[in-house]
């Protein structure tokens, strides 16, 4: 049965969405990546084991579009954090992203995979085509860093 | 729930985003023939942030230069939709750095977190260089005839001296034996 978009939207829209913010840092951009991710899902219809393979083949696919768009932009700064992503009340969680931003690309993707999508490590380097201990060591690198910015108040075990 | 999951938590598909994506994709498709009707692709209302212009007029020559080679680039290694497998192991690939991560030496600054510890110990005649903290290590650096070579640890916290020294030389075996 063909995928109907507003269904593949409801389901991963969210997940996709954040999965390209995390890259790219501005919702303008990630609003592009989930909507070409989409186009390619659906236009492609590949065949699926089961629901974690489609999750992780929708994932590949945005993260890959998501560090082409980076280099083609080359972004060196991100957006501000959109005021109304962060509650007013909750100044701290856009000291929790700044924090992450400031990581190099490739160790937030794996912040943003192992900790917002619980993969693990080695889905995480089958995602995304990198060798495992690379994964982990880059995991090991941004959780060193983050803590040491963020003078362990917060929770990255 | 932590703080960055707390972070994600506001990243959401509104109503806008939703109508707009969906009318874009219904055009997209509608170009291959799967609609009769042809909508025009919603435009994102821009909001003009004259800090971000100031930022961008003041590389401007050199983005422009830039981004005109890569658009050139792209557009050759675009891949018909048709060629995009479930695999995603062709078209639009991201040229993943495959060398291993170098790490900094203790005190450092740079792109990676920095170690409170960095000894070198010789295995096999090559000088290894572990870094950790706390008297734990958890990841090794070598280089064999100019190939630069790396290890972790499983534990990602770091494991005692001989383990990493364990977790090397078995590397390096490997590495003889291919």
């Amino acid at each position: 049965m063909k995928a109907q978009p507003e269904v593949v939207l409801d389901k991963y829209g969210n997940m996709l969405l954040r999965v390209a913010y995390s890259y790219l840092q501005n919702m303008s951009d990630a609003e592009d990546i989930l909507q070409d991710t989409l186009i390619k899902y659906l236009k492609s219809a590949p065949e699926f084991e089961n629901e974690n393979h489609e999750k992780a083949w929708l994932i590949t696919v945005a993260s890959n579009l998501s560090k082409n768009k980076i280099r083609y932009n080359k972004i060196r700064e991100a957006d501000e954090l959109d005021e109304g992503l962060v509650a007013k009340k909750e100044e701290d969680l856009s000291f929790v992203w700044e924090a992450v931003k400031g990581l190099p690309v490739t160790q937030r993707e794996v912040v943003h995979l192992f900790y917002q999508e619980g993969y693990s490590t080695r889905d995480i380097a089958n995602m995304l085509e990198r060798n495992e201990s690379t994964v982990r060591s880059d995991l090991l690198r941004a959780r060193k860093q983050l803590k040491k910015i963020l003078k362990e108040e917060y929770d990255f075990e | 729930m932590n703080k960055y999951n707390e972070v994600m938590d506001n990243i959401k598909v509104t109503e806008d985003m939703r109508s707009r994506i969906l009318q874009n994709i219904e055009a997209e498709l509608g170009k291959d023939g799967a609609e009769e009707t042809v909508t025009e692709p919603v435009k994102k209302a821009k909001v003009v942030d004259y800090r971000r212009i100031i930022r961008i007029a003041s590389t401007a020559a050199a983005v422009i230069v830039g981004a005109v080679i890569l658009s050139n680039v792209m557009l050759r290694n675009t891949t018909d939709s048709s060629s995009y497998s479930a695999q995603v192991s062709e078209a639009e690939m991201f040229a993943v750095d495959k060398t291993e991560a170098s790490f900094e030496a203790a005190g450092s600054e740079g792109a990676y977190a920095p170690v409170d510890e960095c000894k070198t110990v010789n295995i096999d005649g090559v000088d290894v260089k572990f870094y950790g903290s706390d008297g734990l290590y958890y990841a090794a650096e070598w280089v064999i005839d100019g190939e630069n070579y790396s290890a972790v640890s499983d534990n990602v916290d770091g494991v005692s001296l001989e383990e990493m020294k364990a977790i090397v030389a078995k590397n390096m075996e490997k590495v003889k034996n291919n």
